[in-house]
């Protein structure tokens, strides 16, 4: 043959394999709203960057007639690609090729790309669009998933790993997703579950459909798995295009920088935010917009927890994470779930050398029944643990309320914040003055001729001496007391003088933070 | 097995929009809208004091006041339905 003959024979096969499932199989798979796997990949990645690897990769199942079936490429599409110029691994399970089922080779493609993320040291996204384990391969389909898993762990914290969920992914599917970074779902596309209806049907006699079991408002809102919701596939993709941007390659390097822009100040007053009475809530996202380069803030699990927000933006072209108590919801207390999503948000910025700024304004541990049986003595100790841990400059600026538990938790001078700074509304106190007013004057209000009289008069005599932030600055808990409007040259300067910041704890193979 | 079925739906699925719960339990502090008002989403419904703080209740839906079952002043726990809007 000569090398025109091979080039066409080489033409022809990437045009069979290229076809996926075929025009039928693919016609089904948009009709539902969605794309194919090659199409989600071109949508993420910059205009001609992907580069398609192991098409010509076959499948290994012999039994059940498997051996006579081609299935292209296996039914997962990998290769490498840019974003923003960002160098990416990215891999797509095809739902058009056998239901984007997970075979040996299928596995073994999956691996091979992620090995190679973790060589060239850049981000790895996984798109899951499948069945489940191909059940005619038997026990290495298991064993794929295994080694999956094994590598999400490996990876983990070294380069970042995002999932996103475009189609089921059900059974021991869903671990890879959970063992990632960050997880995006879309409406009414998305399906993630350990067991789904037919089983809880036969099981345990519930009946449910795949959209209230696992559908992507699920995790979304109620479960925590996934961290970003779209209402469509592109809105996604412009989603995981904006995160890339404040992350960095791997755990080696700093997030890219960006020229700095001012805030938004017109629409964002920081002056002005802030409530004078400490019972009104407001928005902390309208505080974290005035602080932020643009006033721009890419929120993390925006619907999961909503009494603690987390995310990326940038001061002065730099990524910052910000953590910062919501007393827009459940007065911004801490409970179960929002330590949970803060805690693995610390961890994550930790991981990538990502520094941090606490917004604090909370009243305290949320009380109740309910919590301490959930086990809000765990949960919130990792909050505790994550803070502690972080070795990255960390940032803390109390807004407002800091009280109890709550003020250490949220990275107080004592969990190692290397800046604290306080707004002169801050109440940082031991705990609320009427719930002190109530233990210390215990006495006098008891033996008052006027009990409620008294309560009053001690309450506003603890609020007058404690419910500020100069007690704290007198032990040099606080490093400054600023007004709102220097906020952001606080930040700016912290982060300059902090930039070769180096903290080391002592030697360990690894802690045991209260999962 | 029917009552741990209804109870499992409760907690984690609103089976109807309408039906407004404290997110925490708490003292129902105002009420701004009256049975039979007619409700955009977003609008002021009623204020929550809890863990210290005068929470605005905003609609989630659309619609009109159908029933509003507690009083001001009243304490509220997190399974009460305290507004009805269909």
């Amino acid at each position: 043959m000569s090398l025109r003959q091979k080039t066409h024979d080489l033409k022809k096969r990437m045009q069979v394999a290229l076809q996926g499932g075929g025009s039928k199989a693919v016609e089904k798979q948009k009709a539902t709203g969605k794309l194919t796997a090659r199409e989600r990949i071109v949508s993420i990645l910059d205009p001609d960057s992907f580069h398609e690897y192991d098409i010509f990769v076959q499948h290994a199942g012999k039994d059940f007639d498997m051996d006579k079936k081609y299935l292209p490429g296996d039914g997962v599409v990998t290769g490498t690609g840019t974003i923003n110029g960002y160098p990416v691994c990215i891999y797509a399970q095809d739902f058009t090729v056998a239901g984007g089922s997970l075979g040996y080779m299928h596995a073994k493609k999956i691996c091979k790309i992620m090995d190679h993320a973790m060589k060239l040291k850049v981000p790895i996204i996984g798109i899951n669009d499948s069945g489940g384990a191909r059940i005619q391969e038997g026990v290495n389909a298991l064993a794929g998933y295994g080694d999956i898993f094994y590598r999400n762990t490996q990876a983990s914290g070294v380069i970042p790993q995002i999932s996103v969920i475009l189609g089921p992914c059900a059974g021991g599917a869903v671990y890879s997703p959970a063992l990632t970074d960050f997880v995006f779902v879309v409406d009414k596309i998305s399906k993630m579950f350990i067991t789904g209806p037919e089983v809880i049907k036969t099981v345990l006699g519930e009946e449910i459909n795949q959209e209230e079991l696992g559908g992507a408002r699920v995790h979304a809102e109620i479960s925590g798995n996934a961290h970003f919701f779209a209402e469509s596939e592109a809105e996604c993709f412009e989603q995981i295009k904006s995160l890339v941007s404040y992350v960095p390659w791997n755990n080696a390097k700093t997030a890219e920088s960006f020229p700095p822009k001012s805030p938004k100040s017109r629409e964002y007053r920081i002056s002005s935010i802030i409530p004078t009475d400490p019972s009104i809530p407001y928005d902390v996202r309208d505080i974290i917009r005035s602080i932020a380069d643009g006033s721009e803030f890419l929120e993390v699990s925006e619907l999961f927890a909503k009494n603690i927000v987390v995310g990326f933006a940038r001061i002065n072209g730099d990524t910052v994470g910000f953590v910062a108590n919501q007393p827009l919801y459940m007065a911004g207390v801490l409970d179960c779930d929002s330590s949970d999503k803060a805690a693995r948000f610390v961890r994550y910025c930790d991981s990538f050398n990502i520094p941090m700024v606490t917004l604090v304004d909370l009243p305290g541990y949320l009380p109740g029944v309910d919590q301490e049986h959930a086990g809000v003595i765990r949960h919130g100790a990792k909050l505790l643990y994550a803070f502690s841990e972080a070795t990255v400059p960390k940032i803390t600026i109390t807004l407002r309320k800091a009280y109890g538990g709550g003020y250490i938790a949220m990275c107080s001078h004592h969990l190692k914040a290397d800046f604290v700074f306080a707004w002169p509304t801050a109440e940082i106190a031991v705990m609320g003055p009427e719930g002190a007013a109530n233990i210390i004057f215990r006495n006098e209000i008891m033996n008052a001729e006027n009990p409620e009289e008294m309560r009053q008069e001690k309450i506003q005599e603890y609020k007058e001496k404690f419910a500020n932030p100069y007690v704290a600055a007198a032990y040099g808990y606080v490093d400054a007391v600023i007004q709102p409007n220097e906020t952001r040259d606080y930040i700016i300067h912290a982060l300059k003088v902090g930039k070769n910041k180096q903290e080391k704890g002592p030697d360990k193979k690894h802690g045991i933070p209260p999962f | 097995m029917s009552e741990t079925k209804k109870v499992y739906r409760k907690v984690y699925i609103t089976v109807d929009e309408g039906f407004i719960y404290p997110f925490i339990p708490g003292t129902v502090l105002d009420i701004h809208v009256k049975k039979g008002d007619k409700i955009e989403i977003g609008d002021k419904l009623y204020v929550l004091e809890a863990m210290k703080m005068k929470n605005e209740v905003l609609s989630p839906v659309e619609g009109t006041v159908k029933n509003i079952n507690v009083k001001v002043g009243q304490r509220v726990s997190k399974n009460e339905v305290i507004l009805e809007i269909g």
